[in-house]
């Protein structure tokens, strides 16, 4: 028929340019992931091997500790935010605060906080280091005027605006943003201000890639034994983030060429953050985008910047369980990519910006941004070719090993590294069903979020109006006494 | 000799440092219970009453001092001793503990001795 | 019509060959890492829990006899290693007597050479706990020779080596610990927590070196210095304070060098740390509003109560706060403020609705 034979050399022309290079575009992506692995397992050993004299109890007493602000913004989240308060309250610390910006809540989570913490209103003025939009209508503290806790009521006007005032009305040197469906660990706070003490001159931000809750044993806002959760959909993100947990370690943060990426949390030195200007509300990147500002402008004004990765799993969360909610997800983390990549463009091959813009920002252009497309259009391609009888058996099934089978061995690296060094899965189950996912996630979901990132930076380019949309909880395994 | 020997509770995260505490108080003839947490100690303390309670201030989930005030905020508990094990000696930590209720302290690394000498006088044993 | 990707068929098998045998090799790391360590785990349980109450009846000075001790110093190499870990891990706990005896038990296991020849080693972890072991053995002929590695290249090995004399508490150390904040030749040097907390740790001979360092060419260095000078506190610097307030440049060391001078300065400080309320460095200037405080003099009441209604936020609050601890002349202040409008208005009633909330809740004490 003729418009198969017209498929046939549309196909036959573009694969002649496009096979070898899409094979080597994987060969190369998963070899570096390869390599960053290696690296990461080289510190792990020696970060383990370094705790019996890292002195945590001694850096509990020092008396240089700089205080750390803990900024969390509550949007509608009454079912947990009792707890996640409490959670955060009761960190490992000598000096730190917790502030809770009540982003316009239309629930009535303001109410439970008002009861659980016998909360009093004050008059106080929010200080104008960073401009916000929507300024405080309230300010309560808890009754006996000793817990360092601060709720901050205001009307609507997004996360980043939220967390600019919390900033504003912060107290002490460091700040961490973290969500309030966030757990931190006990130790959490210690660890990431460890890199601030260790450096108080340059450092200035320090990020930890999230790892997934879900399946976990939770107790008063405390994980008790980390499992897997057992549905696919969240197996295979437990083992993305793993995977971006172990590779953001290495390399990156070594050469200060570190940039967030989303799914993580991030901790600020204040003074730095306000001399930026705070999170931009208008930006989707949050976080990312606010890590390529202080790169630019501290470099611009020739400050120093270092930005650190956190070696230890302190931070867990809730991932989406249902699809509906994880494709919201990706397409607006795709976006928030694309926007901040764009806006930083100056930044791209630009030698002022040193390894950051010759080797960071190229990296994240090709191996984050335009991987989907790469990905998805060689994928079709090749199997296209294939059923078009156009490509060798033999290439395909080299194609199918180079970009899947590797990308496996690559996720086996990774909890390997994972088994070495924190081994936070007892269970032999979950080793299992971790494996079984590795294998599961390159039969189908990682075209789907391939297809995903495409929508996000589709709907970019073309100016669609972003819908954050609810989380649907369903919350932690919470385990009766 | 006493009726009926004190009861002391121990909490502390760090199985050293609670086993520790546990054996010397026991060496010394005390009824010591244990707990690794400030959720578990206060489960305990909903049951019972026991004569003083040994609260290491840094724990996970409640810290020794947030159970501390939940001692000190419930009547029945109003003749509990508490003694807290702290890594700081700096001043305001101290005052937190002392305006909270606590009656004394010991900072880490403490002699057993020394906690032993602190336990006695705080029940009135004064040996 | 084919195209030309043909693959060479040894390629092909080469690619596949070396995925399967990877597999293999990570899997067989993963279950064996995991299997080897559950097995060492359940061992090493199994050894030291016969040992356990001797180890605690040691380290909790209840071993009269002895008996305990002698049971620990006699074990079998291999269990050695072992019961050294854990009594490590309590030595960093206790102090007096039973330290002591656990140091014993580590030095009859040869610990003590071991350490003094690890700290030649070529691998840097080997340095830092020979370095740690023999600072938890708390031996002070030891001192001088962990002292050259606050030099080394490893910063792992300059912290053990630091945190080590803090533990032997040897001031001699205290010039090299002071040159391994900003060591000439490398990036990173010691950090300051550990050294503030080591020359805290040292007694009042270290005052030299501390008033030397206070005007080291180096700002991390100063900063030390005031630091330490502020937490220990050492009274007899309070002249070198005052001389360097006018002169230091690093607002760090300049908000530091403030505090200390709340600790340990008098009346004649008011109008100097006044001034510094209001430099431009807000953390200068917090730091000030906090030294006030601590001089805690009547006069320091009038010399805060203009800070109630400076412009800054933050400074206003925390002068007002500060009124509240400076007896019933700062809270008089206070409510003359929160009763007339004007700037001071918000802080103060701010301030005493704190102090009502604070007092209500002091309870039973």
């Amino acid at each position: 028929m003729d418009w198969i034979e017209l498929l046939r050399t549309a196909v036959a022309a573009v694969l002649a340019f496009v096979a070898w290079p899409v094979l080597i575009y994987f060969l190369v992506i998963n070899t570096s992931y390869l390599v960053m692995i290696g690296l990461a397992t080289v510190d792990f050993v020696s970060h383990r091997r370094r705790i019996p004299f890292a002195g945590r109890e001694e850096l509990m007493r020092s008396r240089t500790m700089p205080g750390i602000s803990v900024v969390t913004a509550m949007h509608n989240e009454e079912m947990g935010i009792r707890v996640a308060v409490e959670s955060f309250l009761s960190l490992q610390h000598p000096r730190h605060e917790v502030i809770v910006v009540d982003d316009g809540s239309t629930d009535n989570g303001f109410e439970v906080l008002r009861k659980a913490f016998d909360l009093v209103p004050v008059t106080r003025r929010m200080p104008q280091d960073v401009a916000v939009r929507e300024a405080p209508t309230s300010i309560h503290v808890p009754r006996d005027g000793r817990t360092r806790l601060t709720v901050v009521g205001k009307a609507n006007s997004g996360r980043s605006d939220s967390i600019n005032v919390g900033v504003n009305l912060a107290r002490e040197d460091l700040v961490l943003f973290v969500d309030s469906d966030s757990i931190l660990d006990p130790g959490a706070l210690l660890a990431v201000s460890r890199p601030f003490i260790e450096d108080p001159v340059t450092m200035v931000a320090a990020g930890g890639v999230i790892r997934a809750v879900n399946g976990c044993r939770v107790k008063g806002g405390r994980v008790l034994e980390v499992r897997m959760p057992g549905s696919p959909l969240a197996d295979i993100q437990v083992l993305e983030y793993l995977r971006a947990f172990h590779l953001g370690r290495a390399g990156w943060s070594r050469i200060n060429a570190l940039l967030l990426i989303s799914g993580a949390f991030g901790v600020f030195r204040r003074d730095a953050l306000t001399s930026v200007g705070g999170l931009d509300a208008n930006s989707i990147g949050e976080d990312f985008e606010l890590v390529m500002r202080l790169h630019r402008t501290l470099r611009k004004q020739r400050k120093p910047c270092r930005v650190t990765f956190l070696t230890e799993p302190i931070c867990w969360t809730e991932v989406p369980s249902t699809v509906p909610v994880l494709r919201r997800q990706r397409t607006r983390w795709h976006r928030g990519l694309w926007e901040t990549l764009w806006a930083y463009r100056g930044m791209l091959f630009n030698p002022r910006y040193g390894r950051l813009g010759l080797v960071a920002v190229p990296y994240y252009w090709i191996f984050e941004l335009i991987a989907p497309l790469l990905e998805l259009v060689g994928l079709v391609l090749i199997a296209l070719g294939f059923a078009l009888g156009l490509v060798p058996w033999q290439y395909f099934l080299l194609f199918m090993l180079v970009a899947y089978a590797y990308a496996i061995i690559v996720t086996l690296a990774a909890v390997t590294v994972e088994e070495l060094s924190f081994h936070k899965y007892p269970r032999w189950r979950d080793l299992g069903i971790t494996l079984v996912a590795a294998v599961l996630e390159n039969l189908g979901y990682r075209q789907l979020t391939a297809w995903w990132r495409l929508e996000g930076w589709f709907a970019a380019l073309t100016r669609r109006e972003q819908k954050w949309g609810t989380m649907t909880r369903s919350g932690f395994t919470e385990v009766d006494s | 000799m006493t009726p009926a020997q004190p009861s002391i509770l121990v909490a502390d995260d760090d199985p050293d440092i609670r086993e520790l505490v546990v054996f010397k108080l026991e060496q010394a003839g005390f009824d010591v219970h244990s707990v690794a947490d400030g959720n578990a100690a206060l489960e305990v303390l909903t049951d019972s009453t026991p004569d003083l309670v040994v609260l290491d201030v840094m724990m996970p989930g409640l810290s020794g001092l947030d159970v501390l005030r939940q001692i000190r905020a419930e009547q029945r508990l109003e003749t509990v001793k508490v003694l807290l094990l702290t890594a700081r000696a700096r001043d305001t930590d101290v005052d937190d503990g002392y305006t909270t209720g606590a009656d004394d302290y010991v900072t880490k690394p403490f002699s057993p001795r020394e906690l032993l000498h602190r336990v006695n006088t705080l029940l009135g044993r004064g040996r | 019509m084919a195209t030309q990707t043909v693959v060479a068929a040894q390629l092909l098998s080469v690619v596949l060959w070396v995925l399967v045998w990877a597999t293999i090799f990570l899997l067989a790391l993963i279950l064996g890492s995991r299997a080897g360590r559950l097995w060492r785990e359940r061992r090493d349980r199994q050894l030291i829990g016969e040992l356990r109450p001797a180890m605690l009846a040691v380290a909790s000075g209840e071993d009269e006899d002895s008996a305990a001790l002698s049971q620990l110093t006699t074990v079998t190499r291999r269990r050695a290693r072992v019961v050294d870990h854990a009594v490590s891990a309590m030595l960093s706990k206790v102090k007096g007597e039973p330290a002591r005896a656990l140091a014993q038990v580590l030095r009859s296991h040869g610990r003590s050479s071991w350490a003094l020849r690890g700290l030649n080693s070529k691998r840097s972890i080997r340095r830092a706990y020979a370095a740690w072991t023999l600072g938890l053995m708390r031996e002070r002929e030891s001192g001088s020779k962990i002292i050259p590695l606050l030099q080394d290249r490893s910063i792992d090995v300059v912290v053990a080596a630091a945190r080590a004399l803090t533990l032997i508490g040897d001031s001699k150390a205290a010039r090299a610990v002071v040159r391994a904040v900003a060591p000439r030749r490398r990036p990173r040097g010691l950090p300051s927590w550990v050294a503030v907390e080591c020359l805290c740790a040292f007694d009042e001979s270290v005052t030299t070196v501390v008033l030397e360092a206070t005007a080291h060419p180096r700002p991390s260095v100063r900063h030390v210095a005031a630091t330490v000078i502020g937490t220990r506190p050492l009274p007899r610097a309070a002249p070198m304070v005052r001389e360097r307030l006018g002169v230091e440049e690093d607002p760090r060391t300049l908000a530091s060098l403030v505090a200390a001078l709340g600790r340990i300065g008098g009346a004649t400080d008011l109008p100097v740390l006044s001034r510094f309320a209001q430099h431009p460095d807000e953390t200068v200037a917090l730091a000030a509003v906090d030294a006030l405080e601590g001089i805690g003099l009547h006069s320091s009441v009038e010399a805060l109560a203009p800070l109630v209604a400076d412009s800054r936020p933050r400074l206003s609050e925390r002068a007002a706060v500060a009124l509240t601890e400076l007896g019933p002349q700062g809270r008089e202040r206070l409510l003359a403020f929160a009763n007339a409008p004007g700037p001071a208005e918000l802080p103060a009633t701010y301030a005493l609705q704190l102090t009502a909330m604070r007092s209500a809740t002091r309870g039973l004490d």
